[in-house]
């Protein structure tokens, strides 16, 4: 169970130089196409911190072809989590931690940011075996080794303007949110897809699995994930999903997932704008908004698919492929 | 004039968070259209360090689908410049500081290198005007505050790679730098590092600006050399214009002219590329060339310096200009 003190600073004074710890806030405005990130990975005991700031727009094979990318690997690492402002524009305030955050960006190009996250459920611990049926098989290798010694996902309303090159926005959207804190390494972690989709405030249905493109376009093995329906949470128990990509961007997808209750929900997908994100240089964050049907509704949700560029270059002949 | 203790840290107590300090040695196999980049960026003042080991073989977009990546960007800042090792399996010694280095590279994938640089003149000093004829009319940094110090040294590299199992003699002329101060991570200023050896006897450096979202051509010049026959001369003035495929320099002519009013006259054509991002605020694109100067064929490197600040703001004249 993901305790309020856990919203901050985890790392102690024996940790390794390359303990990390993050936080990740999307926002979204479907109906013009744009989705956004805003990114914060800190290396608290070497005293760093990378933030990063990008707006999709479209479907683009290179990122600097989106709306707007503002990423800086070494900023001076905040002294907590709850409450911090960085040189970059970007401040963030816990002022519920785990439950409501204020996130505010004023950076270049006549582009602003304010919004706030409200949670709709509370924290996802996935390596709670009470909380995630997938915990128990997995305790500490959830994902690229121990990078994940913690990791909780919060699905949200998140409100607010954006400003963007200009252009004014209203944001009202559900969308999810995730933390992380462990060692991480930064050459060859392991890959995943990282996806969700939202139908307004009664269903989201977020899940993690395996992923291997150069060799399959199947989604691999459930690592963890959940239906957050009418309010409560269910931990998934199966997953499967394909999808069809243009290199290694996902374009079209299939997915079904099956929940505690034994409830399963089916859906497809199709990416509305795409980039290979590469928040930090030696991962690549596929990152393809969806627009998502379930049974004749409509959502939105984001399919992240997180492949070192250590694995990229090593298939790089057969990526080609596809 | 660069002096040996320039080969080390130059920040002090009180220097702002983002003073940079950075290492370039890049080496290359033409025979097997393989260009390495060697890439060390430090913050001494935050304690960090970014590394970079890239290996490219071919013409593409993306950096992924080059031979080989390593970046890792936060890594523990080295105590000094002339004898360190890195996390990421790389090593390097400062044997004899700006004239010969030994550098080393174990890294994954049966992937690894040991070359040596030795210099083949005294460090080119932009800031020096008894050096540079450009120096005095700018008065202050080449390049935003970022080059509060900043050397290019043209080396003769040799050693061995092995790349993915595969072996690799290397036996080379490039052409490295190094830079100190204070360095933002948005909206960089656009700059076009472009370099040809022939062998030991004649390489051309040059720094221009560029504004590629609404012109083919060079812009002014800032900073170059003629490496001739083991005599450095300034240059005076560059012209030039090249074609390119989305942001990516495909070819181009150039001509230079250093200090003995001798002009020289160069076309080129790209053998490899990619949009490299050793930090992901800049691409520095990078294209390797395969260089005419009268007949006689030499290699080479041009990186664009183009933020991704500049790359966002023009995206749609880029598009337009040269295909998306």
């Amino acid at each position: 169970m993901i305790r309020p003190e856990e919203a901050d600073f985890q790392f102690s004074s024996t940790s390794p130089y390359d303990w990390c710890e993050t936080n990740f806030f999307p926002f979204a405005i479907p109906e013009a196409k744009i989705s956004g990130t805003i990114y914060t990975l800190t290396r608290p005991v070497l005293g760093v911190c990378m933030s990063d700031v990008t707006v999709l727009d479209r479907i683009a094979p290179n990122w600097e072809d989106q709306l707007y990318v503002d990423n800086q690997q070494h900023l001076p690492c905040p002294k907590s989590l709850l409450d911090y402002s960085l040189p970059n524009g970007l401040s963030v305030k816990a002022v519920e931690p785990l439950k409501l955050y204020k996130i505010d960006y004023v950076g270049i190009d006549d582009t602003e940011l304010h919004v706030e996250f409200r949670a709709l459920m509370a924290p996802f611990d996935m390596n709670d075996p009470a909380m995630d049926p997938m915990a128990a098989g997995r305790i500490g290798k959830g994902w690229g080794g121990a990078a994940f010694s913690g990791h909780y996902e919060i699905t949200g309303r998140i409100t607010g303007e954006a400003r963007l090159r200009g252009k004014t926005y209203q944001v009202d959207c559900v969308d999810t949110l995730d933390r992380s804190w462990g060692p991480r390494k930064e050459r060859d972690n392991g890959n995943a897809t990282w996806i969700h989709g939202s139908f307004g405030e009664r269903l989201t249905v977020h899940a993690f699995l395996v992923l291997d493109p150069a060799n399959t376009n199947d989604f691999g093995a459930l690592i963890s994930g959940y239906v957050l329906e009418d309010g409560q949470v269910y931990g998934l128990v199966s997953a499967r999903g394909t999808a069809e990509r243009q290199g290694i961007v996902p374009m079209a997808n299939t997915f079904e997932v099956t929940d505690t209750r034994g409830k399963t929900f089916q859906f497809t997908g199709a990416t509305i704008n795409a980039t290979p994100w590469a928040p930090f240089p030696s991962m690549i964050y596929t990152q393809a908004y969806q627009r998502w049907n379930h049974a004749g509704q409509i959502g939105y949700g984001v399919q992240q698919d997180v492949l070192s560029r250590s694995y990229l270059t090593r298939n790089r002949a057969a990526i080609a492929r596809i | 004039m660069i002096t040996p203790q320039d080969a080390d840290f130059h920040f002090k107590p009180d220097s702002h968070w983002q003073w940079v300090e950075t290492l370039a040695f890049p080496f290359a196999v033409p025979e097997a259209n393989i260009n390495g980049v060697i890439y060390v960026l430090t913050r001494p003042m935050l304690g960090v360090c970014m590394c970079d080991i890239t290996l490219m073989d071919r013409i593409t977009d993306l950096w992924e689908e080059q031979a080989y990546v390593d970046n890792q960007q936060h890594l523990p800042c080295p105590k000094s410049l002339l004898e360190f090792s890195l996390p990421n399996g790389l090593s390097l010694k400062a044997t004899r500081p700006l004239k010969h280095y030994e550098i080393q590279y174990d890294g994954i994938d049966d992937t690894r290198f040991k070359l040596d640089f030795v210099a083949l003149h005294e460090p080119y000093d932009c800031n020096d005007p008894a050096m540079d004829p450009l120096a005095a009319q700018r008065n202050g940094p080449a390049w935003d505050s970022s080059w509060s110090g900043h050397y290019e040294a043209t080396y003769r590299i040799t050693g061995e790679l092995v790349l993915r199992g595969k072996r690799y003699a290397v036996d080379c002329v490039e052409t490295g730098d190094r830079s100190w101060g204070q360095r933002p991570e948005r909206d960089n200023g656009t700059m076009i590092w472009w370099h040809a050896g022939f062998g030991d006897d004649l390489t051309v450096h040059l720094f221009t600006r560029h504004d590629i979202a609404h012109s083919n051509d060079f812009g002014a010049l800032v900073s170059g050399y003629v490496l001739d026959n083991g005599q450095v001369h300034g240059l005076v003035s560059a012209q030039g214009a090249q074609e390119y495929r989305k942001a990516v320099p495909m070819g181009g002519q150039l001509a230079v002219t250093d200090v003995r009013g001798k002009t020289l006259h160069f076309t080129y054509s790209t053998v490899n590329s990619c949009y490299w991002a050793p930090y992901p605020s800049n691409t520095y694109l990078q294209a390797s060339m395969r260089v005419n100067h009268n007949g006689r064929i030499g290699h080479g490197i041009q990186q664009l310096g183009l933020s991704r600040a500049y790359l966002g703001r023009h995206r749609d004249a880029l598009s337009t200009r040269y295909g998306g």
